[in-house]
């Protein structure tokens, strides 16, 4: 923080943060071991990172016959256990 | 982002203590904007983030083998009504779009893999240095999907142009090649075949029966191969492939 003229400015990276959800055109299928996760990606020429699903996000139920096997679970019980130094 | 419905647990294994979940949603944080300039960068996201995810797809169609591309898809993820919206109209109100109960469907056969962080971040990576897989990978994938649709013509075609390329990289990059100069299919195997420099565990009599047979008789008698004729030459060209021209973080 720093004071010019009786105003104070808010000094090194700019306050605004972007924050955007792509739904996407199909699913990705991604191992358990990757929720939260997050990883560097530019879209556009803007450089940020892409987050997957962690501690917090509710998931879509689906019914037992949509699974292949076993009946359906609550998602809570991996979203539990994030990435290794995942915030 | 609480309330963000992202997916999906699709199956697990609770003895390897591993899941696959499938992704619907994707969250990305921009951050470095003064309030200005945040509105033009977000106009910029909405232009650019679905090319960015057709860039995305063939990596990921590279290294794990899924449907991903909406453009080419092989039957293993279909989405339901896409671009449909409903809503139900009264007098006086319009509701929020519905939400369809099925609307994405994933067939996730028991031999393939999710895609885990490595292979993600990897594949992220290679899209944000505008890079595309190589060709043979390219076309390996391209017979796979093939494969998946019973084009089995198609899938031969393609397996054997991938392993073409990819047997004449190894000649390239022989060292006691005398004549490196590009072969064409059958020659190219024994000349690799003679000097010992077929990919390990690659036989030439496999290849010449699983795939060059195949393929020659398919072009030049307009044979169509059988599923099973078919699936034996893009394996054994998955196999050319990732041993001849191998990605870096270890391949598909």
């Amino acid at each position: 923080m720093s004071t010019i003229r009786g105003r104070t400015i808010t000094m090194g990276a700019a306050s605004t943060q972007i924050v955007a959800v792509y739904e996407l055109p199909v699913g990705l299928i991604m191992a358990g071991e990757c929720l939260g996760l997050t990883a560097q990606a530019s879209v556009s020429g803007h450089k940020g990172e892409v987050v997957l699903p962690s501690a917090g996000w509710s998931a879509v139920d689906r019914p037992p016959g949509d699974y292949p096997s076993g009946t359906s679970r609550p998602a809570t019980r991996w979203s539990a256990s994030p990435c290794p130094g995942v915030p | 982002m609480p309330g963000t419905a992202w997916g999906a647990v699709l199956d697990w294994d609770e003895d390897a203590n591993r899941s696959a979940i499938v992704v619907q949603r994707l969250a990305f944080r921009f951050a470095g904007f003064d309030e200005e300039a945040s509105n033009g960068a977000a106009q910029d996201l909405f232009e650019g983030i679905d090319a960015w995810f057709q860039a995305l797809a063939p990596w990921v169609r590279t290294l794990v083998d899924q449907d991903a591309d909406t453009a080419a898809s092989g039957g293993s993820v279909r989405v339901l009504g896409q671009g449909m919206e409903v809503r139900t109209v009264t007098r006086s109100t319009v509701s929020p779009p519905l939400e369809s109960r099925r609307r994405l469907m994933v067939r996730f056969p028991p031999d393939q893999k999710p895609l885990d962080k490595k292979s993600w971040r990897y594949a992220l990576a290679r899209v944000d240095a505008a890079e595309q897989p190589p060709l043979e990978y390219l076309l390996v994938s391209n017979a796979r999907i093939d494969l998946h649709l019973s084009r089995t013509r198609r899938a031969v075609l393609d397996a054997a142009t991938a392993v073409e390329l990819a047997l004449n990289a190894i000649l390239v990059s022989h060292p006691t090649a005398a004549n490196t100069s590009p072969k064409m299919l059958g020659k190219l195997v024994q000349t690799l075949d003679n000097a010992g420099s077929l990919p390990t565990g690659v036989q030439a009599a496999t290849l010449t029966t699983q795939l060059i047979n195949i393929r020659n008789r398919t072009v030049h008698n307009g044979y169509v191969p059988s599923h099973g004729e078919a699936d034996a030459a893009v394996r054994i060209a998955v196999q050319v492939v990732e041993a001849a021209v191998p990605l870096p973080h270890g391949g598909p």
